[in-house]
């Protein structure tokens, strides 16, 4: 409603009703607030006016600094937190870094778990970096705390601490700062529950604050060569819009290297074979990863795209060349496995595909080979396809 | 999604019993007092301060306008936002426009992830009525406003209720014969008159305006400047004793935005905003910076151009 400088911003911009008000109103708002009881300022503050106005925001400001100076001490402490914590807000959306050192008072003192919350993801916003070392105490705390709720079973308590932690996720987000990695990958790796959102919310954070993805990725992969390792570097894989080459390219080389029968992960898996998809170098890795997929029993999707993948480069090609030519003399010999069917062919259309004019002696042998009518008729079209090119 | 829509029908006939009864309830609520004061004549207060101020401000628009002889007659209709804090990227807003092309419909605002944070949502409920809802990202309702317009298309009446559908504040716009607004009323949630300004204008431009408190008396006064081509290049706010409370001073160059600043009651300057425009216009970068120079926010706008 009140949005700033609408008055001048109109003969610029015409978005209303988004930015109806002028000037006189939001200042005449104000001088309603300031005599207005504390329920009906809070309300105000917390609907009337749009998170980045900065006259409400300087008005936030002088009034954080009267409430802490007891302005308000004779009203109920509900009452004084629910106007504190819509002060605080409004101060982390408008950027008021003269108010850190007041936000932080709160985020130190008070006992009010939602106040603390709003205050780190203020301080966060404001980008008041000199206290993440209490934000990053704070969610290292939720993280060891998180295991022992769990086995404890305090559900309350419980969504209490995942709502921090994710408080201070955000904020270490919002302060792009290196030394939020460490915390944030613990988060990643602690027992938050899927509906609350932390640990994922954890890997975003780590995407975006990463500044260094090839040395970051070398230190998960010392650090971790668990199954957990692989997901987190996975996580920054996909949420990095493989656009840092680097990152991607060793996020495949990390997963062709250490691929191992874990289903769990088949979302990660498929972000990876896009990621090995997308690698300049066609990584080195690919080609024993792509000998453990044929050979695995994932799913027919991942399979699939692995297998489209490795057509991107000459030796993902060969593999393909060698499993053909492989599972061919297994058929001349009748002991072709029916389950190795749908790879194969799989195979013979990636490699109809492929362009590689050696990719034809198996496609021949293929075609006259002991397969079953489709594998054969799949066998004809791709070496068509193939001499077309 | 049918729990949903099952809220949103609640929510609505929650809105529609709001409309009728407050705009019945209402009109006993405005005292008299606000149509006698509207008929008193206006104060000369801070009038001489205007004058004084006018020459400076004229001074310095003839220093800034360095006008090229092309007047920027084109309205910019955002279509995406950019929001960057602290030199990183933190929300993207999308605008989607309904059939007049200029009000937007709908507002989406990711993330940095790309996830959505916020949306505002327009919608008709009523042939002269529209409803401005303002969702979270789990799409629950965090406030919204039920705004009504008059046969010229402007706001008649707003009511602002919170995400519990508690009415929280009305507005009441008056307008004058020649569709300039005259007068605007606000009160609050139990539609009590909390203040009223009145707009007083000279050769078309509104260069008053009176805010009066709830018993009629003048609480406050604003003085409007406007430079040679009718741009509102000044905004003052004064006490009912000449005392100067903020000021917000803008300037234009060819018929364009090009700085606003904010100063508080101690005439120190709190925040100001640079804009800056692509060659084609269609790019609005807008940074606003503290009053120390500290780099606060920019917002980079892309925009369709129409003919005002």
């Amino acid at each position: 409603m009140r949005k700033i400088f609408a008055s001048a911003l109109l003969a610029l911009l015409v978005i209303l009703p988004l930015s109806a008000g002028t000037f006189d109103q939001t200042m005449t708002m104000v001088r309603i607030m300031e005599q207005s009881d504390l329920e009906y300022k809070t309300e105000l503050l917390d609907n009337a006016f749009d998170k980045s106005d900065r006259i409400a925001g300087a008005y936030a400001s002088e009034q954080l600094k009267t409430t802490m100076n007891g302005k308000y001490s004779s009203q109920s402490d509900e009452a004084v937190d629910a106007f504190k914590k819509v002060l605080v807000e409004l101060l982390g959306e408008t950027n008021s870094l003269e108010d850190a050192e007041l936000i932080f008072t709160i985020f130190k003192g008070s006992d009010n778990n939602q106040l603390i919350r709003t205050s780190a993801e203020a301080l966060g916003k404001i980008g008041a970096v000199q206290y993440s070392d209490s934000i990053i105490e704070l969610l290292e705390d939720s993280n060891s705390k998180q295991y022992f709720l769990i086995t404890q079973g305090y559900e309350n308590v419980l969504r209490e601490n995942e709502q921090t932690a994710w408080s201070c996720v955000l904020a270490l987000e919002s302060l792009h700062i290196k030394s939020g990695y460490k915390p944030l990958f613990n988060t990643r790796m602690s027992e938050y529950s899927k509906e609350s959102g932390v640990q994922d919310r954890a890997a975003k954070a780590m995407a975006v604050i990463v500044r260094n993805p090839t040395s970051i990725l070398k230190d998960i992969s010392d650090r971790e060569h668990s199954s957990k390792g692989r997901t987190l570097i996975l996580d920054l894989s996909r949420n990095s819009n493989a656009l840092e080459v680097q990152k991607v390219d060793l996020a495949a080389y990390i997963f062709s290297e250490t691929i191992v029968n874990d289903y769990e992960f088949g979302d990660y898996m498929l972000n990876a074979c896009a990621a090995i998809e997308k690698s300049p170098y066609k990584v080195r890795g690919t080609e024993a990863a792509l000998k453990k997929i044929l050979y695995g029993s994932y799913s027919p999707d991942f399979t699939d795209l692995a297998i489209k993948a490795a057509t991107h480069c000459q030796n993902g090609v060969n593999v393909l060349s060698d499993y053909l030519r492989e599972q061919n003399n297994y058929t001349k010999e009748g002991a072709t496995k029916y389950e190795n069917h749908k790879v194969v062919l799989m195979v013979i259309n990636s490699l109809g595909k492929s362009g590689d004019a050696n990719a034809a002696d198996q496609l021949i042998v293929a075609k006259d080979a002991g397969w079953p009518p489709e594998i054969k008729q799949a066998a004809d079209t791709a070496l068509n396809n193939l001499l077309s090119k | 999604m049918a729990k949903r829509l099952a809220w949103l029908l609640l929510a609505a006939c929650l809105i529609l019993t709001a409309c009728n009864t407050t705009s019945t309830q209402k009109k006993e609520t405005v005292p008299q007092s606000a149509t006698t004061v509207k008929e008193q004549p206006k104060k000369d207060k801070g009038k001489a301060k205007a004058k004084e101020q006018e020459k400076d401000e004229e001074k310095e628009q003839e220093q800034q306008s360095a006008e090229t002889g092309i007047k920027f007659t084109k309205i910019h209709v955002p279509l995406t936002e950019t929001k960057k804090e602290n030199g990183h990227m933190t929300s993207r807003s999308v605008y989607t426009y309904g059939q007049d092309k200029l009000n937007p419909e709908r507002v989406e605002t990711y993330d940095v992830h790309n996830e959505l944070i916020e949306l505002v949502v327009i919608e008709k409920i009523e042939v002269r009525t529209e409803r401005k809802s303002y969702l979270d990202k789990d799409n629950n309702i965090i406030r919204y406003y039920v705004i009504t317009r008059n046969e010229n298309g402007k706001i008649e009446e707003q009511l602002l209720f919170n995400g519990s559908n508690k009415l929280i504040a009305i507005e009441e716009y008056d307008y004058d014969e020649a569709g300039r607004t005259a007068e605007w009323r606000i009160y609050n949630g139990s539609e009590t008159l909390l203040s009223y300004n009145v707009y007083t204008y000279k050769n078309g431009r509104n260069t008053r305006v009176d805010s009066y408190s709830a018993n009629g008396i003048l609480a406050q006064y604003f003085i409007n400047e406007y430079d040679k081509n009718g741009n509102l290049t000044c905004e003052s706010a004064y006490d009912k004793d000449d005392n100067l409370l903020a000021q917000h001073r803008s300037t234009f160059r060819n018929g364009l935005i090009y700085r606003e600043e904010f100063q508080g009651e101690d005439k120190k300057l709190q925040w100001y905003i640079n804009y800056t425009y692509s060659e084609q216009y269609l790019k609005v970068l807008k940074t606003t910076y503290s009053g120390d120079g500290r780099e606060l926010e920019q917002v980079e706008q892309s925009c369709l151009l129409f003919d005002r």
